[in-house]
Order: structure tokens, then sequence, then C-alpha cells
């Protein structure tokens, strides 16, 4: 048992009907990685985030986070983790402070000045007091974000956190990743369709197909093994797609 | 606790609370001011004073409070799920059973916030038309000031349980099913249904008794006058069981319940 391991899923199966969505999966995310979790659209990968958050069940398999088994101590495992699934969701009428204080609310022996703190990390103060129905889509991701901090985890797991942002929301965010990731010593676990994005900022990536892990490596290791091709030209080699989506 | 107050929190930040208790108030200035145009042979206002009002108009709002439990019982659970919001509150260490216990805590919050606001108002409006009068009259009896706030409060207290036992069965349909008409609409129905059966004189009265409906317009009547031990002993078993019933049925859907939004 590797020491370093943060997150681990242990054969991870789920089903919808009699589609298998998500078939035996086997992720390693390390203390301090900042872990791409690549696929296109629809190849499983927030159905996995789901599972690994606890906020669907799986028919076979096991969550382990920083040691705890997601399975039979829920509440320890997922106090390890900070977590934006599918899109961050909040509650329209209330300002971005006023949500987050409700979730604070529910961390035992928060600080007071949390919040205020983890709103300046995402550089929201200045909208903190507006209503978030009035939040531009970056704005609501970077709340998201700020909550996912709220209860200082060792894992922020964000999906597709760039995904319907413009370039410049799309370079706060990942900026944004490789601040949290060095300076407060956060491991985080992103999934992304955009191959390039995630080759910028991740040291590990994951690539899922059809609900199926191809390969797990470093970007280093993969991009020296294949000659400095790129990682979107190392995709396509791995799961047999054409490069040409047409 | 910490999860009844953010519901809390979240309800007087809503617009809907506040025209709730809009409509109640309306409901109680029209009432009045239909009997005062003379249309008293309909209402059932005995005595014109501002005591004896909320007694006499118990039932009137009832129709309006299971609604009113309905929608709102559709907003914290169907649309939180539909919309993503619960995931705020999954994704932190809370289990499923404290979350389910939260939501029916809130429900009970809402109807006795709704009833007290209820009795209020139609005590204000009464005052403002008719002035508080010298007895409280029910039902033909007449009582004095204090026997009569004594069986108002004891009518509108006892009035909770199936209220509640109502909610539950609301959370039940909210957390199965979708979309919020749905659990507005079955609610509804179920009620609609209910009433007409309960009119249906084939059926015994005692499995008529057992009905939500019935429990809703009649158990705090049995508190008026004093003779009533069966019934109220049936009524509390039946109403104790409606909420033991649908509290386990739905603790078993949230249990295994994916959370897909
Ligand atoms: N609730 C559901 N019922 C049935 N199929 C689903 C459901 N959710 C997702 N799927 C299917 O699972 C697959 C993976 O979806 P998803 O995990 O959202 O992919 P990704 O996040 O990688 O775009 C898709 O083919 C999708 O159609
Ligand atoms: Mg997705």
């Amino acid at each position: 048992m590797n020491s370093n391991l943060l997150l681990q899923t242990r054969n991870l199966t789920k089903s919808f009907g009699d589609r298998k969505i998500i078939n035996r999966l086997n992720l390693h995310v390390m203390k301090g990685d900042i872990y791409g979790f690549l696929g296109r659209n629809g190849q499983g990968k927030t159905t996995a985030i789901r599972l690994v958050t606890g906020l669907i069940f799986p028919d076979s398999g096991d969550v382990i986070i920083d040691g705890h088994h997601l399975r039979n101590d829920f509440k320890n495992t997922i106090s390890n983790v900070g977590a934006i699934v599918e899109s961050p969701s909040f509650y329209g009428y209330l300002s971005g402070y006023d949500n987050l204080k409700l979730m604070a609310n529910l961390i035992p022996g928060i600080k007071k000045d949390r919040i205020d703190e983890v709103l300046d990390m995402v550089r929201l103060n200045h909208r903190a007091k507006d209503k978030v129905k009035t939040y531009s889509l970056g704005m609501k991701q970077r709340l998201g974000i700020a909550n996912a901090l709220l209860s200082s985890p060792k894992l922020i797991i964000l999906d597709e956190p760039t995904n319907g942002l413009d370039p410049q929301g799309m370079k706060e965010i990942k900026e944004m990743i490789v601040q949290l990731a060095a300076e407060r010593n956060i491991t985080f676990f992103i999934s992304s369709h955009l191959l390039h994005e995630v080759e910028q900022i991740c040291n590990r990536v994951g690539i899922i197909h059809s609900g199926t892990l191809l390969c797990e490596a470093e970007v280093e290791e993969l991009t020296q093994k294949s000659k400095g091709k790129s990682l979107e030209d190392i995709y396509f080699d791995i799961t047999g797609e054409g490069g040409d989506l047409a | 606790m910490k999860l009844l107050q953010n519901e809390l929190y979240k309800l007087f930040k809503t617009k809907k609370l506040y025209i709730f208790l809009l409509i109640l108030v309306v409901m109680r200035i029209m009432a009045v001011y239909l009997y005062k145009a003379g249309t008293e042979f309909q209402t059932v206002i005995e005595v014109a004073n501002a005591q004896s009002l909320p007694i006499a108009m118990k039932y009137d709002a009832v129709q309006f409070l299971v609604i009113f439990m309905g929608i709102y019982i559709a907003d914290i659970l169907t649309d939180e799920f539909k919309t993503g919001t619960v995931k705020l509150t999954l994704l932190r260490p809370i289990g499923r059973a404290q979350l389910l216990n939260s939501k029916f805590a809130a429900m009970a919050a809402f109807a006795v916030l709704l009833n007290l606001f209820l009795v209020l108002a139609t005590y204000i409006v009464g005052l403002f038309a008719f002035g508080w009068g010298d007895s409280t009259v029910y039902h033909g009896v007449t009582y004095s000031v204090g026997d009569g706030l004594l069986l108002t409060a004891k009518v509108y207290a006892a009035s909770f349980l199936p209220i509640i036992a109502f909610g539950m069965i609301c959370i039940f349909v909210a957390a199965a099913s979708k979309n919020m008409v749905t659990v507005v609409a079955v609610t509804f129905i179920l009620f609609i249904v209910g009433e007409f059966l309960s009119a249906l004189s084939v059926i015994p009265s005692v499995i008529r008794t057992c009905l939500i409906v019935n429990q809703l317009f009649f158990f705090s009547d049995y508190f008026v006058k004093n003779n009533h031990h069966f019934e109220i002993t049936l009524s509390v078993v039946v109403n104790l069981s409606y909420i033991t019933v649908f509290y386990l049925l739905t603790l078993v859907v949230f249990r295994k319940k994916d959370v897909l939004c």
C-alpha cells in the first residue's frame, strides 16, 4: 500500500439500466497531484465523480480516500474532499456569501473568517454580497471552488471547471488551481474533455473511454515515450480514434 | 439542528413564504367582508366577534394550507434534487437520514408557522371588522373569554398532528418523484380523492375516519367535546402510523437515491 495514495478506486462499476457506464475503474491519485481525468463527452467522467463523492452508489467496487472507505465511513471520507460535480449549483436568491455561510454551518470547528478567506482565494470578495443569480458562469465556478475550499480539504475534485468559460475565465481558473496546489498543498482531480487544456497544468492523467480507464500515467512520461507528441495525439493513439473527428 | 437552521434561513429568504402569508390574510379579509355584505347564511361565522373567529374558520384554510405545504415540500426536496443544490449538503459530512430528518423538521416548522400566523391574522382581522366581543361562541355553545382562547389553542394545536402526517406523505411523494408539478398535483389529487371517499357513506365510518383528509378536517373537533376518547385514540394511532410508515418508506428511497443533478 502506497502511503502517497490519496484517492483510489478499486474495480468501480456502475450501470444505468443494462448499460455499463463505468467498468472496473481503478484510479490512483497521489498526494500533491494535479490529476487530469480525460475523456470525450459522454465517456463517464461525471458518473465516476458522482461515485467517488457518494452521490450515487456503485454496483460493485470501492472508493478509498486518505485511508477511509466511502462505503462504510462516508462522513470521514467526504470530510477530506471538496467538490464541484457536473456544475456549480447554488441558491440563486441568496448572496454568494450567504450560500457559503449556510455551508460553513455544516462544517464542525470552522473558523469565523474562513468564508472571507476562501472568497479572497478565488477573488470574489467584491461581488460576495450580490445574489448568485446575477453571477456569470465563471463567477459561479469560482464560488464553487470557494465552497470546495471551505473545509480545508486535502482533495478537491472539479468536474470540467473551464467548460463554457471564455478564454480569460479559463486562464484565471487554471492559474488559480496551480496556485492553490502549490501554496496550500491541495491535491486536485480535474475532469476535462479539453486535452491541451489539461496538459498545461496536470502532472498526471487518466484517460477514460466508454467507462474504461485506458491509461494512467505521468504526463512527462507519456510525452517522452511518444517522442514529444501532444497529449491530444497520444489520446487518439490510445483510444484508437482518428485525430480527425469528422 | 444546523441543517434545520439552514432550512429556516432559506425559507425566510424566499418570496414564496410572504406570498403564502399574504394569501391567508386576504382570504380572511374576504370572508369577513362577505359576511358583512350579507351572505352570512353561507358562512361558518356564528357570532361576529374576533375571539370566535379563528375557531369558527378553522377548516376554511385547510385546502390552502395543504397546497402551500405541497409547494413548500416540493421546493425543499424535488426542486433541490432537480437544480442540484442538494449536492451542496450531500457533499458535506451529512448522512442521508440526517438530511431527511431536517426536511421533516422544516416541514413541521413550516406548518406551525403558517398556523400560528393564520390564528393571529384571523384575530386581528376580526378585531378590525367586529371588535373583540364578550364571549366565544362555537357550535352554539358560549364560552368565557379564557375558555374560548383555551379551546382555540387546543383545537389548532391538535390540528398539527394530521397536518404533519399529511406533510410526511407529501415528503414521500416528493422524494419519489422527479418534478415539482407532479408533487403538487399528486398531493392535491390525493386530497380530492380523499374528500370524495370520506363522503361516501357505503364505506364504514371507522375506515373513513382513518383517511388523512378526514383527519385533517375533523381530528381537532374531537377535542371540543369531552366524550370522544375512542375517536381521539384511534386518530392518534392513525396519524402516528401515517407518519411512521411514510417516514420509513421515504428513508428507504432516500438511502438508495442516486443524485443525478
Ligand atoms: N441518469 C442516467 N441514466 C442513464 N444514462 C446516463 C445517466 N447519466 C449518464 N448517463 C450516460 O452515461 C454516459 C456517461 O455520462 P457522463 O458520466 O455524464 O459522461 P461525461 O461526464 O464524461 O461527459 C453517457 O453515455 C450518458 O448518456
Ligand atoms: Mg460530465
